[in-house]
């Protein structure tokens, strides 16, 4: 499928689901002719309404030397699998962050990064940048700019 | 003008204190810092340098935040020179010249003179800034609902318009911006839209944590197909960062004449400093005397664009400050940190809370002055830190975003919005959407919300009240009209294609 072509579909269903989602909003008219949902489905027909032309232009082009995307699913897989680790080690570290306090969570989490990106490669470089990452921002943030971080069970 | 001169005044004697001059240079050195890195585009980085104003002052953080946005402008050039690679899209041009001026072994005379071109283009900027602002914020208050919407309904299109790429995606990009700027309580009734029950959605998405998780997140997970990518330069043939009297003189007016176009593009939503410096660029070779030597290391070629770009970042300012209307993702994120702040820009700021506007626009000739001054002496030990291998880069900025958005509410939820904002912006570039017109459409999306129901109200829900009104009626001209031009553009380009199959 075509660049455009893929375009097209998820405006049109993204736009579909939005309009119908804004039927669920509830209609308050006090002081306001006109409600909260005019507003949304204007916005839904804008997404619905480019979907089709970007759909439409894709169709009667005669151009037959389509845009592939390039996913490289296949080839580029470490891409992949390096970008979900990420988004895990982001809600690991969210889920840790008040309960192990800034310090011990902002190490954890640079060290998964730093797998992720860097493998067992350089090992002592990646333990010391993590270690000062988290320490100088430490230091920065709550001793200099006194912005309140989570402490945690470290408490000083 | 006795009141322009006051108010200069006023803004100087707010700006100009030790505590804000050393801010300026932490701002200045970090901004440049991060306009520097190829990895890390203006936007992006002004977004993680956000948490150093938590604790400061509205004034002091403003006039640092304002060093971090000039330092970036400032930035730029340096990664285009020593290694062919641009910082972000407006310095694209100095890789023509600079480039080669480096391999000519005059790094040292081609760094010196963007510092030089982008002093030169800021002080422009702001003497124009300083005129201009106020008239601008006075007709600004005439405006009502119908007008500001009309206004809002401009700035969209032109950005939707004037990104790269199809106009089409352009405007899913701005409706993708509407749909999450419509997430969390409908300030006017009070009825909770698009929270799918999750009571963190209540105040709706903050457009900081998009813009930290579309543009940093999202640019490090772009990077992670080149990893073991390093940049390599020899420091020592940099040289003395100097330029001569008659290199100053061969480059003063082509460095002069452009600044009155670079403001304007500035000015206008939509346009970024890649369009001023590419425009420079050509007006430039046409009236140079030296067509030839222009992409050999001609000093003008350098020097010219990076005055144009630094005007047209001050022209940016004009409808930030007097509209509240950013317009490119550098001034949206400084929109963010300006609200986080408590300011509100438009033009009621000029009249109520004139010490921080005028403050502002003082802070910025404070800013270019300290800019030019340590960008002359520290740059060779600042292009140093180009040299940071993309493995420890991309870490370091994943590590700085993740905690920019923590701070921002305190709220781990923030972390799962950032990162399907990654992810959202890695895909987005994969299917070349635009991501411009989404940042600002989720930025004004209340704004023009807002604004639409009130007129709608005024009129009795009579929807020609924004083609009766004068103001309101030629900006939708405008937007249309931008909107045509776009189509017409778009067939031209298509029916060359299919002209070539």
């Amino acid at each position: 499928m075509s660049n455009n072509a893929l375009t097209g579909i998820i405006s049109i269903i993204l736009g579909t689901f939005y309009y119908f989602m804004s039927m669920q909003i509830p209609v308050v008219t006090i002081g306001d002719l006109v409600g909260p949902r005019l507003f949304p489905q204007i916005v839904a027909a804008i997404a619905v309404i480019s979907g089709v032309l970007l759909l439409l232009g894709e169709i009667i082009s005669k151009n037959k030397k389509k845009q592939k995307i390039l996913w490289d699913f296949q080839e580029r897989k470490d891409v992949y699998i390096r970008i979900v680790l990420t988004v895990v080690a982001g809600l690991i570290y969210g889920f840790l962050l008040v309960p192990l306090g800034y310090i011990l969570s902002t190490i954890l989490f640079m060290s998964m990064i730093m797998l992720i990106i860097n493998g067992t490669r350089r090992i002592f470089e990646s333990i010391s940048f993590c270690l000062a990452f988290s320490i100088i921002t430490y230091v920065a943030f709550a001793m200099l700019l006194n912005i309140g971080l989570p402490r945690g069970i470290l408490a000083f | 003008m006795d009141t322009i001169f006051q108010n200069l005044a006023l803004g100087f004697q707010q700006a100009f204190t030790l505590e804000n001059i050393i801010w300026i240079f932490i701002g200045g050195l970090l901004g440049t810092i991060v306009g520097m890195l190829p990895g890390i585009g203006p936007s992006s980085g002004i977004a993680i340098l956000i948490p150093i104003i938590y604790g400061m002052n509205p004034t002091t953080a403003l006039i640092t935040m304002t060093a971090v946005y000039y330092g970036a402008m400032f930035g730029g050039s340096r990664a285009s020179i020593l290694i062919n690679t641009p910082g972000d899209s407006s310095s694209i041009v100095t890789c023509f010249d600079g480039y080669p001026m480096t391999k000519n072994g005059q790094a040292g005379k081609a760094l010196a003179i963007t510092a030089i071109a982008s002093f030169i283009g800021a002080i422009m900027g702001i003497i124009m800034i300083i005129f201009l602002t106020q008239p601008v914020a006075s007709a600004a208050l005439k405006f009502g609902p119908a007008e500001r919407f009309s206004l809002m309904l401009f700035a969209l299109t032109a950005a939707v318009v004037l990104s790269e790429g199809n106009i089409l995606k352009g405007f899913f990009s701005m409706a993708i911006g509407f749909m999450l700027s419509t997430v969390g309580m409908d300030p006017q009734t009070g009825a909770f839209r698009y929270t799918f029950g999750i009571i963190e959605l209540h105040d709706g998405i903050d457009f900081l944590v998009a813009m930290i998780g579309l543009f940093a997140v999202a640019e490090v997970f772009r990077n992670y197909k080149d990893i073991d990518l390093r940049f390599n330069f020899d420091s020592r043939t940099i040289g003395k960062v100097m330029i001569t009297i008659e290199d100053f003189k061969k480059c003063f007016i082509p460095m002069l004449r452009n600044t009155p176009l670079g403001f304007v593009v500035g000015v206008l939503p939509g346009m970024g400093g890649a369009i001023a410096t590419f425009m420079t660029y050509a007006m430039e070779k046409q009236l140079s005397r030296h067509p030839e030597k222009f992409g050999k290391g001609a000093i003008e070629g350098v020097a010219a664009p990076e005055a144009s770009n630094n005007a047209s970042a001050c022209g940016a300012m004009v409808p930030l400050l007097t509209l509240g209307i950013p317009g490119s993702p550098s001034t949206a994120v400084m929109l963010g940190a300006l609200m986080l702040l408590g300011v509100k820009p438009g033009p009621l700021l000029f009249q109520e809370r004139p010490e921080i506007a005028w403050g502002l626009i003082s802070a910025m000739v404070l800013v270019a002055v300290v800019l030019l001054i340590i960008n002359l002496p520290l740059v060779v030990p600042m292009v140093q830190l180009l040299k940071i291998p993309q493995r420890l880069m991309l870490p370091l900025i994943l590590g700085l975003g993740f905690m920019g958005a923590y701070f921002l509410n305190y709220s781990s939820f923030d972390f799962i919005l950032l990162s399907l904002f990654g992810i959202c912006g890695y895909f987005m570039s994969k299917l070349e959407i635009p991501i411009p017109p989404l940042v600002l459409a989720l930025i004004l999306g209340s704004f023009t919300e807002q604004s639409f129901r009130n007129a709608m109200v005024i009129s009795n829900l009579d929807i020609s009240i924004f083609f009766t009104r004068p103001i309101s009626l030629a900006l939708i001209i405008l937007a249309v009209i931008s909107v045509m031009y776009a189509v017409h553009r778009e067939i031209k380009i298509a029916q060359k294609r299919s002209r070539e199959f």
